[in-house]
């Protein structure tokens, strides 16, 4: 994902926000293949023996932040249009920030909103005690 | 190595990455071969993220995270050569490679992301968790196309290019927006272990 905005932002300005010559999304370009190396690193040195087909999750994951974290992205790229007077961005931009509001809103009002999190911490106590969950 | 040397060594090899970027801009910014210079860090970490990639994919049961380092590699692996290609084809042949066969190689590239993507595991056990995570896609589609519509492709449209140029514009966005959609089910659903550690940091980065 670091890797994909650095490439969007490449697209997008490449050359407007820089210091020296260095553009802002090189540096995301580098930590994203940077990121990228460790993870593969990662996988290869702590590798599971059981595959993941035949594997029940265990840990709890962490808070999900990406959808706030991209609507905010969105909001922000709104208001920039509105006050440069960009009128045909802020129609677009208007339309996706209503639906991406109004999914949001439905994501947090869905039943059971936490049971990813809450069925997670159950299965990890079944497998402290060897029971199955 | 544990975890937190992990998250050290890779700050550190960031923090030197962008360390060279900007001593090379400042010793040889009015240098023609500048983009050589640049270009460089580029070109060795994708060659060396597909390698690492695919000693991964190589390591453990046969299974969907495997199939999804491979895809990986040869994603990155296609990207590097593409990078190749078109530092050759602009410095050594001299021509524009903006819509030249380096595209090809990217496009293979996008391909294989696409298909590793695909490959990784995502399976929340409850409707409930299914529902959101697809509404998150969601929001994730809607908010990255509207944004790189606004923000870069409409702009590069205008005036209208010819039909090659015109795919190749579009296919940019469209993929990175398409792929980071996929990529954020497998971000936010991958389990514990080390697979699930490292499909989440594959998938961040």
């Amino acid at each position: 994902l670091i890797y994909l905005a650095g490439d969007l932002g490449y697209q997008w300005g490449d050359g407007l926000f820089s210091i020296e010559k260095v553009g802002v999304f090189d540096v995301l370009y580098l930590i994203g293949y940077v990121v990228m190396i460790s993870a593969a690193q990662l996988a290869w040195q702590h590798h599971d023996a059981v595959p993941a087909e035949n594997r029940s999750r265990s840990g709890p994951r962490p808070r999900n932040v990406v959808p706030w974290v991209v609507a905010a992205g969105l909001y922000a790229v709104l208001i920039d249009a509105a006050v440069n007077g960009n009128l045909d961005a802020v129609s677009t931009l208007t339309i996706a920030a209503l639906l991406v509001t109004v999914a949001i809103l439905i994501r947090g009002r869905s039943p059971n909103a936490n049971a990813f999190v809450w069925r997670t911490r159950s299965d990890s106590n079944a497998a402290s005690c060897g029971c199955e969950p | 190595m544990s975890l937190g040397a992990h998250n050290g060594a890779a700050f550190g090899a960031t923090l030197l990455a962008i360390g060279y970027l900007l001593l090379a801009s400042t010793i040889a910014r009015d240098a023609v071969w500048y983009d050589f210079v640049s270009y460089a860090p580029f070109v060795a970490l994708a060659t060396g993220l597909a390698a690492a990639l695919w000693r991964a994919a190589r390591i453990g049961p046969r299974d969907a995270y495997r199939r999804g380092f491979a895809a990986y590699a040869v994603s990155f692996a296609a990207t590097a050569a593409g990078s190749i290609v078109w530092l050759v084809e602009r410095y050594v042949w001299n021509l524009d490679p903006s819509y030249s066969w380096p595209n090809l190689f990217y496009a293979v590239s996008y391909v294989a992301a696409f298909v590793g993507v695909l490959s990784f595991p995502t399976d929340p056990r409850e409707r409930s968790g299914r529902i959101r995570l697809g509404l998150d896609v969601f929001v994730a589609l809607v908010a990255g196309t509207a944004m790189s519509w606004v923000l870069t492709t409409s702009a590069s449209l205008s005036p209208p290019p010819d039909s090659l140029r015109f795919a190749i514009l579009l296919a940019f966005p469209i993929s990175n927006v398409v792929i980071g959609a996929c990529l954020v089910p497998r971000l936010l659903s991958a389990g514990g272990g080390a697979r699930g550690q490292s499909l989440r940091r594959l998938a961040a980065g």
